[in-house]
């Protein structure tokens, strides 16, 4: 079991703001051109290092210009109200991991319900995570030998999460945070003393089954 | 003698790295963005114009921009725009649109602008075979 400390709803506002100041823009004129505020990433489930960003899903207005600013410390993804009803973004890797993971600071996020329901044949999210997979792996097998022992180390880890998230994906199951990819691969390596090559068992760990915070997504 | 040629090669790399990373640019394969990237850090580290760290973070561009051992101009503009240049190819579910690669194009020609400029002015000073011990590098932590 982790000790996690899970952060509140005050505590997310307090972070955006702060980072928010510290870039000279102002949060509370974000929050008020905007219909939906949501966290989510590893900070939204408290599982975040000293280097996570705060990643936050910006819900727009319809009908508003909203200028998109840049404030270091936080990774601001817009999307319109339109955008959030459309098949191709309830069908989206993201939308499913916001779904379940989010935190909604602002809003009521009526979406989510409808977030994967609409998934149909094929799975567009794994198809399109598969796709990356591959393009992926042919990356780093042109540029392999260009890169130092760290960077090498840093890709496989980015292409073993990634094939865990497909397996996921495969199963109709919500991404959750990346520490949670890496506690089930730790636990898989431990227990059966073959790292990487354990994401190909079928085994889903009961932690991704515990944290997620809308059950009927999972 | 030998050990400048060495520290100039190494600086070379540097730049056909860049030029190589740019002429390659396909705004519909933000992987292999992300991997080239990792390529051209080694190359600085291998140059010996970057210290390699174990922080993760640090493997990011716009930290190398900002600790590189070389003369890049307008260092603070180059930051932030290697900053952005990461966010853009690192969107989350990896499949940035092609509008944001477009984008991430234009800042990766700005960076490598910079980049290549630093070491034409490190090379013609002559000062290829000096490293970072030598108190030239703006590291900024």
């Amino acid at each position: 079991m982790t000790n996690r400390q899970v952060p509140t709803d005050k505590e997310l506002v307090a972070r955006a703001t702060m980072l928010a100041c510290r870039a000279g823009v102002d949060w509370s004129l974000i929050a008020s051109q905007c219909t939906e505020l949501v966290v989510f990433g590893s900070r939204a489930a408290g599982l975040e290092t000293p280097f996570s960003d705060l990643d936050v899903l910006v819900v727009r207005k319809r009908g508003l210009a909203m200028p998109r600013p840049r404030v270091r410390g936080i990774d601001l993804v817009f999307r319109t109200e339109d955008e959030i009803l459309s098949v191709e973004w309830l069908k989206s890797e993201m939308a499913g991991h916001i779904a379940a993971y989010g935190r909604w600071l602002q809003g009521s996020g009526r979406w989510r319900n409808n977030a994967w329901a609409v998934r149909g044949e094929p799975n567009e999210a794994a198809e399109a995570k598969r796709r990356r997979i591959s393009r992926l792996a042919e990356a780093l097998h042109n540029h392999w030998d260009r890169l130092t022992p760290d960077f090498r180390r840093r890709n496989l880890t980015t292409l073993r999460r990634e094939k865990q998230r497909l397996q996921l994906l495969q199963s109709g199951i919500a991404i959750p945070p990346t520490r949670l990819l890496d506690m089930w691969a730790e636990h898989n390596s431990a227990r059966n003393c073959c790292g990487v090559h354990a994401l190909s068992g079928t085994d889903l760990p009961e932690i991704l089954l515990e944290t997620a915070t809308q059950p009927e997504l999972v | 003698m030998a050990k400048s040629k060495t520290a100039a090669e190494s600086l070379s790399v540097i730049c056909d790295e860049l030029r190589s990373f740019l002429e390659a640019f396909d705004p519909g394969d933000a992987e292999d963005a992300q991997v080239r990237t990792g390529a051209l850090i080694s190359s600085m580290i291998r140059a010996g114009v970057l210290k390699e760290s174990p922080s993760v973070k640090n493997f990011r561009l716009h930290i190398a921009m900002e600790r590189v051992h070389l003369p890049v101009p307008n260092r603070e503009e180059i930051v932030a725009r290697a900053e952005m240049f990461h966010d853009l190819v690192n969107s989350y579910g990896g499949e940035p649109d092609e509008d944001d690669m477009e984008m991430a194009r234009t800042l990766l020609e700005e960076i490598a602008d910079a980049l290549i400029s630093a070491i034409s002015v490190r090379m013609k000073k002559g000062q290829a075979s000096l490293h970072m011990s030598d108190g030239i590098g703006e590291e900024t932590e």
